[in-house]
C-alpha cells in the first residue's frame, strides 16, 4: 500500500525529515511516536500530500505521491490540524458534503458524528476548539478511503470517544483499511507496528500484538 | 462534482447577505417611480421612466452584486483550500468552479428578484417586451464577470473586506472600460461576460498549480 524511500524534509534551515524508509502493506496498520517537532506531523502530512517533500519517492497504491497528487488523495483521508470553516453548515450537512464529494454513502456521515460523539445538528461554527478536532476526525472517517492518516486522533476524545473510535479502526482494518496513527500516547496495541520518529529518523521499528488478537480492547484504548 | 456544487449553493443561500441584497436592490428600484411618478425624473428629459430605472438598475448591480458575491461565496482560500481538496479528493480547480457557478446564481437571483418591479416600469413606459427581454439577459449576463472578478480577488487576498473592496474597485474599472469601448450597456455586458469566461479558465487551470501544497508557513 504504502512504500517510502529516502523521505527527506527542509524547511529553510530546519530538517524535519532526515531520510525515512518505511513499507505498510494493505491492511496494515503503523503507530508513529516520537517527542514532538522531530517529524510526525510532517511525515503525516506529505503522506496526505498537504507539503511537498525535498527528496525520496512515496509510493502510495501504486501511485507516486509527488507526481500524482490528485489521484492520491482518492487513496487516503487525514485528519490533523487542518482547519474546517463553519460556512453555516451544520455538522451533519458537512460530513455529508465530505461523503458525496467521495461518493460514499451518505449514512457514514451519521456514523462518523456518532462515533466521536458529535450532536449530529450543531452548527459547526458553534463547536469548541475540541469538537472542531473531532470533526475534523470525523470527516476523515466520513471520507471512507482505504488509508487512514490520523495525526493525534484521540487528543479531543473522550474516553467513550475513544472506545469506539478505537473498536470501528479495529473494525476498518479487518475490511482491509490502512491505518497510519500518529501520536504520543494511546496507540499501544492499536496498530500492529510501532516506528519510533527522531531527530527525522526512524530510530526503533517494532511489531506489536493486534489489538484484536492480543490484547482485551479496552485496556488498550485507555478505558 | 454534485456534492461540492450543492455545498457551495447551500452556503451561499445561508448567507444574509443574499436576501438582504435582493431586498436592496427590489425595494430602491421600487421607489424610483414612487418618489418620481410616472416620468421619471424631469430632468432627464426625453429619457422614459423604464430607462432611468434601467440606469438605476446597472448602478445597483455595480455596487450590490461584488458585495453580495464576496459574502455568500464559501470562505476556504489559500492553505484551507488546500485542505479541503486533501480531505474531499476534489482538485481545487473544481472547488473553484462549483464556487463560481454558486456565486453566479446567487448574483442572478439577486438580480431576477427585481424583474417584477422592472417589468412594472416597463409596462407604465409602454416600452416593447424584447426590448426589456434583451436588457434583463444582459444585466443577468453580467453575473458572471462580477462573481469571476469576486472569487478571484477572495483567493488572492486573506481578508474578505479587501477582497471585496478589491473586486468592487475592479468591477467598475473593467465596466468603466468596457462602456467606453462599445456603443451601449448591453454590448459591454457581453463584452465582460466574454473576458470573464476567460478570466475564469485561467483560475481554474492554474488552481491545482496554485493550491496543489500547503503553503511552508503553515506546515
Amino acid at each position: 500500500m504504502i512504500t517510502i524511500s529516502g523521505l527527506t524534509k527542509t524547511f529553510e534551515q530546519r530538517t524535519a525529515l532526515a531520510g525515512v524508509d518505511l513499507s505498510i502493506d494493505p491492511g496494515g496498520s503503523v503507530a508513529v511516536s516520537g517527542p514532538d517537532r522531530e517529524g510526525r506531523a510532517t511525515l503525516m502530512q506529505i503522506l496526505a500530500t498537504l507539503i511537498r517533500p525535498t527528496s525520496g519517492t512515496i509510493v502510495i497504491g501504486g501511485l507516486d505521491a509527488v507526481t500524482d497528487v490528485y489521484r492520491v488523495r482518492r487513496l487516503l483521508a487525514y485528519a490533523g490540524p487542518t482547519r474546517i470553516l463553519p460556512n453555516r453548515l451544520r455538522v451533519d450537512e458537512y460530513l455529508r458534503f465530505v461523503a458525496g464529494a467521495r461518493h460514499q454513502p451518505s449514512a457514514g456521515a451519521g456514523i462518523a458524528a456518532d462515533l466521536v460523539g458529535l450532536d449530529r445538528n450543531a452548527p459547526i461554527e458553534a463547536l469548541a476548539d475540541e469538537a472542531r478536532g473531532r470533526l475534523t476526525l470525523a470527516a476523515a472517517i466520513a471520507a471512507g478511503a482505504g488509508l487512514l492518516l490520523l495525526d493525534q486522533p484521540f487528543d479531543s476524545l473522550d474516553t467513550a470517544a475513544r472506545d469506539r473510535v478505537c473498536e470501528w479502526l479495529v473494525a476498518a482494518r479487518q475490511n482491509g483499511t490502512t491505518v497510519i496513527v500518529s501520536d504520543t500516547e494511546h496507540v499501544d496495541g492499536l496498530c500492529d507496528r510501532n516506528v519510533v520518529l527522531c531527530d527525522g529518523r526512524i530510530v526503533e521499528s517494532a511489531a506489536t500484538a493486534a489489538l484484536d488478537q492480543a490484547v482485551p480492547r479496552r485496556e488498550l484504548v485507555g478505558a | 462534482m454534485r456534492a461540492v456544487v450543492l455545498r457551495e449553493a447551500l452556503v451561499a443561500a445561508r448567507r444574509p447577505a443574499l436576501v438582504s441584497a435582493a431586498i436592496v436592490s427590489a425595494t430602491l428600484l421600487a421607489l424610483f417611480p414612487v418618489a418620481w411618478g410616472a416620468r421619471g425624473i424631469p430632468t432627464f428629459g426625453g429619457i422614459s421612466l423604464y430607462d432611468q430605472q434601467f440606469r438605476l438598475e446597472w448602478i445597483l448591480a455595480l455596487v450590490l452584486l461584488p458585495w453580495t458575491a464576496a459574502r455568500v461565496i464559501a470562505t476556504e482560500r489559500g492553505d484551507d483550500l488546500v485542505g479541503l481538496s486533501a480531505l474531499t479528493a476534489v482538485q481545487p480547480s473544481r472547488l473553484l468552479l462549483a464556487r463560481l457557478v454558486a456565486a453566479t446564481i446567487a448574483l442572478v437571483a439577486v438580480i431576477a428578484g427585481a424583474l417584477p418591479v422592472v417589468i412594472s416600469a416597463q409596462q407604465m413606459s409602454a416600452v416593447v417586451a424584447s426590448r426589456l427581454v434583451v436588457d434583463q439577459l444582459a444585466l443577468l449576463a453580467f453575473a458572471l464577470p462580477a462573481a469571476t472578478i469576486t472569487v478571484w480577488w477572495m483567493q488572492m487576498t486573506t481578508d474578505r473586506l479587501l477582497g471585496w473592496l478589491g473586486a468592487s474597485a475592479t468591477t467598475l474599472v473593467v465596466v468603466a472600460l468596457a462602456r467606453l469601448s462599445v456603443a451601449t450597456m448591453n454590448q459591454a455586458a457581453v463584452a465582460l461576460m466574454t473576458i470573464s469566461i476567460v478570466a475564469a479558465a485561467i483560475l481554474i487551470t492554474r488552481a491545482d498549480v496554485w493550491w496543489r501544497y500547503l503553503s511552508e508557513r503553515r506546515a
